[in-house]
């Protein structure tokens, strides 16, 4: 039977869903706990993020005091549930013994039955309006529960258990059906405990049982009695006739067999409208928590999970690499060109921009233009028709120098020995890279043409 | 999915540093992938990564190649290897390259890539759009046409003002490369993946139905992630507006009280803006510069200042304007008690332990001249309004971006600047991301009537906020979170 202590037992899905509820008010209240080993332990569970998350909280709880705390508290439950049933059966004893307590040697019916079903009554009907829809559950005695409970498992993550356990029943809309199961079973205890104390008392002691009113006519209570005693008598319990009723009434004892149908229809009337209707009602809540239970889901979209969707449930993984990257390509050293010794000069536009003039403002006609140098064919005329000792390569700061490049600036040493590199333009980052890949090679840049132009001319001099 | 056993292979391919491994991340939506520098060769290896669908199987691989560097090398030294009177096929005379010397040598690098094309079913070619348009580039289609698979070039970096577009696409055309695909990786289109896609689906015909799956796929978990991201707005939004204070009537105690209400009110925001950025799979260093919303310093505006609800365009009350107690509202207890009958019969019938013991509490505080505190209404719209900006920002950022979100630009693009005057049109966003204004629609200057109105209800449930005193449970709660959360989503 799933009683409200059954976070204790392990019908699977509850103790799973109070664990995760509990790790997730847990990390909520004082941050994300370490669990990267959790999501791995979760990631090796099939593909569903439930599950995932179930798993987690399972790894985390287990690995950290909190499902000891929550072992202690679930405990702490059922001893307070013990407790309050205890109680609820001394109550009942102590109810049975004491609505039997005659006054001036005679039982009052009316008010015997009304401490022995009065309190119930209300409480009864105070539950069944709380079932109405739209309304709030939380008896007394759920609260009392609690608050044993607390008392009774004390401890830092005390709390949180019990937090849990009512965010994770309210939640599921569980709270009403375990708390009517709380208070049905107190119940149901309780008239367990006065029932047989009735009978005990009933067999082993002679009472007079009488009826008196002032207020009423006589009629009024034998319809009373009838209309009561109608529901015992169709499970079997006699019913005082008219004239019983009347004989018994005021204080003058009547006949033995009807003290006897009186003391019967006490009992039944308890068993009717006292247990019976608890016993149902415990049916009913056990049924319905059952079925409430049974839907019992993780809602990922809960603050808390929500973020772990990603960690979870990837939306991509990584396949590694192919094969490590090879060490950077020997940087050359700088091995002069065997150059032609001709003296010549010449100028060489590479991939430079359209937006860039070419050839530049300002050149003498000694120094020859190569022109523009970009494709596979602009090599080839180049690499035919180059006979320069001093070559400008003209390149484009805004492009990335490129391994292409360098194999290019190395070819044209080996026919240039003085092979000068201006770059224009470009962002500052770009031409530290060209600035970097250019010194790993050791190549000579010029800062302008004007520069080059009188390097040229101190070579000359030279 | 499941007419789909094996996952599309693609090669991301391209000239160095053009952002193939930009390209990768934010596909991947991964922020720590691989290693994104602005210097040539900063990819050497091939690293590949599939995207999962959401039940778990995968169903595109992607694979980051190093840079071409040295197309025309190559090429050149294709011609040594294979006579003019050979008559090879461009797959053959690519295997023709790998089983040569230089394969491990002088062309590795380059070699890789084109291993890496042969072995998948299509290549993305990155393009740096800002370049001008080179021979090497149609050297190195050509080398990766000869693998003999569909090539997809991808303009790169297509939202600078330096992006040279037509002059790309006309050169692709003229290499019969006619389908091309925007994707700009730090801030791509809300389409740019399936316009990707859709035109991958065009190429490989055979996948045609897996690419579509994907694409329905990708669409599914944007539409999860905002909602998400509603979802944890609303719960922030919550959490505001039913928080409540007790404080005594004098003016020591309120002060102390406002300013615990302010400090608890940013600490829920920025517990916020971690959790999107977690969502959206972003590092905190995407705000770098605040590391907690302490006074004035985060989104260059503090959430309490009257400025930062003028920039969003929210009326500000004369009281807010001034004052320490700026962005607090002092109640007489009555919104709190002002439940109903209904409410007050429920709570009798059902024995409301806690909340009569809650109510019970507050009426002794309001007999001994108590009061409680609670946070403006104007704040919370500014609460609820920076975030869906935020959102928005976060929606349309590539993972590539290495720029921290700025504050200010998101005041900016939230709200059309009604403290400047009264210019209807988004003149105001000359220096703004262009397109954030492009994204939003149309500022919000309140958060919808619908929001409004789960608000004023929370206004009454103190137990509601998680960061009040006695924070409980309730589905009620749970109910209207997912209400207002659905209002936000309509808003964004």
């Amino acid at each position: 039977m799933g009683n409200p202590a059954a976070p204790a037992r392990p019908s699977p899905p509850l103790p799973q869903h109070w664990r995760a509820e509990a790790v997730r008010l847990r990390e909520a209240h004082w941050g994300p706990l370490a669990d990267r080993a959790a999501c791995q332990a979760a990631l090796r569970e099939p593909g569903d993020l439930r599950r995932r998350i179930l798993a987690r909280a399972a790894w985390l709880a287990a690995h950290s005091p909190l499902q000891d705390s929550l072992d202690h508290w679930a405990r702490g439950a059922r001893w307070a549930l013990a407790a309050v049933w205890l109680g609820a059966a001394l109550a009942g004893i102590g109810a049975a013994s004491a609505a039997l307590s005659p006054v001036d040697g005679s039982v009052n019916l009316a008010l015997a039955l009304l401490s022995l079903l009065g309190l119930h009554a209300l409480t009864f009907l105070i539950w069944l309006a709380g079932c109405l829809p739209g309304l709030q559950a939380g008896t007394a005695l759920s609260r009392l529960w609690l608050w044993l409970t607390r008392k009774l498992a004390r401890g830092p993550d005390a709390a949180i258990a019990a937090q849990a356990f009512l965010s994770l029943t309210s939640r599921a809309r569980a709270w009403k059906p375990a708390v009517g199961l709380l208070s049905h079973g107190t119940w149901t205890i309780a008239y367990l405990g006065a029932i047989p104390t009735l009978i005990v008392l009933l067999s082993t002691r002679s009472y007079a049982f009488h009826w008196e009113t002032t207020l009423l006519s006589p009629g009024a209570f034998t319809a009373f009695s009838q209309w009561l005693g109608s529901l015992p008598h169709a499970l079997g319990f006699p019913l005082p006739d008219g004239l019983s009723v009347a004989q018994s009434m005021n204080a003058t004892p009547a006949p033995a067999p009807v003290q006897a149908d009186w003391s019967l229809w006490l009992v039944g009337c308890v068993v009717a409208w006292g247990l019976l209707p608890r016993v149902l009602g415990l049916a009913v809540c056990g049924a319905w928590l059952r079925h409430r239970l049974r839907r019992l889901q993780i809602d990922p979209d809960l603050p808390g999970w929500l973020e772990l969707r990603e960690r979870l449930q990837p939306t991509h993984e990584s396949l590694g690499v192919d094969r490590p990257a090879t060490a950077d390509g020997p940087a050359h050293a700088a091995t002069p060109g065997t150059g032609a010794g001709t003296g010549r000069a010449a100028v060489l536009a590479y991939e430079l921009g359209p937006d860039l003039p070419w050839p530049p403002a300002g050149l003498p006609d000694t120094v020859q233009d190569l022109g523009r140098c970009d494709s596979r064919d602009d090599r080839r005329r180049i690499r035919a028709g180059l006979d320069a000792e001093h070559l400008l390569l003209v390149c484009d700061g805004r492009l990335t120098p490129d391994r292409g490049t360098i194999a290019w600036l190395d070819e044209l040493r080996h026919a240039c020995p003085d092979l000068r590199i201006l770059c224009l333009g470009g962002p500052t980052e770009r031409r530290q890279a060209w600035q970097h890949a250019l010194s790993r090679q050791s190549l000579l840049q010029a800062s302008s043409l004007d520069a080059w132009l009188e390097h040229l001319g101190n070579f000359r001099h030279d | 999915m499941t007419d789909a056993p094996k996952p599309i292979d693609l090669a991301v391919v391209g000239h160095t540093n053009t952002g193939k491994t930009s390209l990768l991340r934010t596909l991947l939506r991964d922020e720590q992938f691989g290693e994104v520098a602005d210097q040539p060769g900063t990819t050497r290896h091939v690293e590949s990564a599939q995207l999962l669908s959401t039940s778990g199987k995968p169903m595109l691989i992607l694979r980051d190649t190093p840079g071409l560097e040295d197309a025309m090398g190559v090429l050149d030294y294709l011609e040594q290897l294979v006579a003019p009177q050979e008559r090879l096929d461009g797959p053959d005379r690519i295997r023709r390259l790998l089983d040569s010397p230089e394969a491990a040598g002088r062309f590795e690098q380059e070699c890789r890539v084109l291993t890496t094309v042969l072995d998948t079913d299509a290549a993305l070619y990155v393009i740096d759009s800002r370049d001008p348009v080179l021979p090497k580039h149609r050297d190195e289609l050509t080398l990766l046409a000869a693998c003999g698979r569909p090539i997809l070039p991808v303009l790169n970096f297509t939202r600078s003002p330096l992006a040279n577009i037509a002059a790309w696409r006309d050169a692709l055309a003229r290499l019969g490369l006619h389908a091309t695909v925007d994707f700009d990786t730090v801030a791509p289109a809300l389409d740019g993946e399936s316009q990707m896609l859709d035109r991958l689906a065009l190429m490989l015909d055979a996948h045609a139905a897996s690419l579509m799956a994907l694409r329905a796929d990708l669409g599914e978990q944007r539409l999860k992630r905002l909602q998400d991201a509603t979802r944890l707005i609303a719960e922030l939004l919550m959490d505001a507006a039913a928080l409540r204070l007790p404080c005594a009537q004098d003016a020591t105690d309120m002060a102390t009280i406002t300013l615990v209400l302010r400090k608890r009110t940013r600490e829920r925001e920025q517990a916020c803006v971690h959790a999107l950025l977690k969502r959206y799979r972003f590092s905190k260093a995407t705000f770098p510069h605040h590391p907690l919303p302490l006074e004035g310093e985060r989104w260059g505006m503090d959430l309490f200042s009257p400025q930062a609800l003028r920039s969003f365009g929210i009326q500000v009350g004369k009281g807010l304007a001034t004052g320490a107690m700026a962005g607090a509202t002092l109640d007489m207890l009555t919104g709190g008690l002002s439940l109903g009958a209904a409410a007050l019969l429920g709570a009798a019938i059902g024995g409301v332990w806690q909340g009569a013991n809650q109510w019970g509490k507050r009426l002794m505080g309001r007999l001994a001249g108590n009061m409680e505190m609670t946070v403006d209404d104007p704040v919370l719209h500014l609460l609820g309004l920076r975030q869906l900006a935020l959102v928005r920002a976060l929606e349309c950022r590539g993972h590539a971006a290495m720029r921290p979100i700025e504050g200010d630009l998101l005041a900016l693009t939230a709200a059309a600047e009604p403290a400047a005057g009264a210019a209807p049109g988004p003149e105001g966003e000359a220096d703004a991301d262009p397109q954030a204004d492009a994204q939003a629609p149309e500022p919000l200057h309140r958060l919808p009537p619908d929001v409004q109105t789960v608000l004023d209800e929370a206004r009454g449930h103190p137990a509601w906020s998680t960061i009040g005193e006695e924070p409980s449970p309730d589905p009620r709660r749970d109910q209207l979170i997912g209400q207002m959360a659905h209002a936000l989503f309509l808003a964004l």
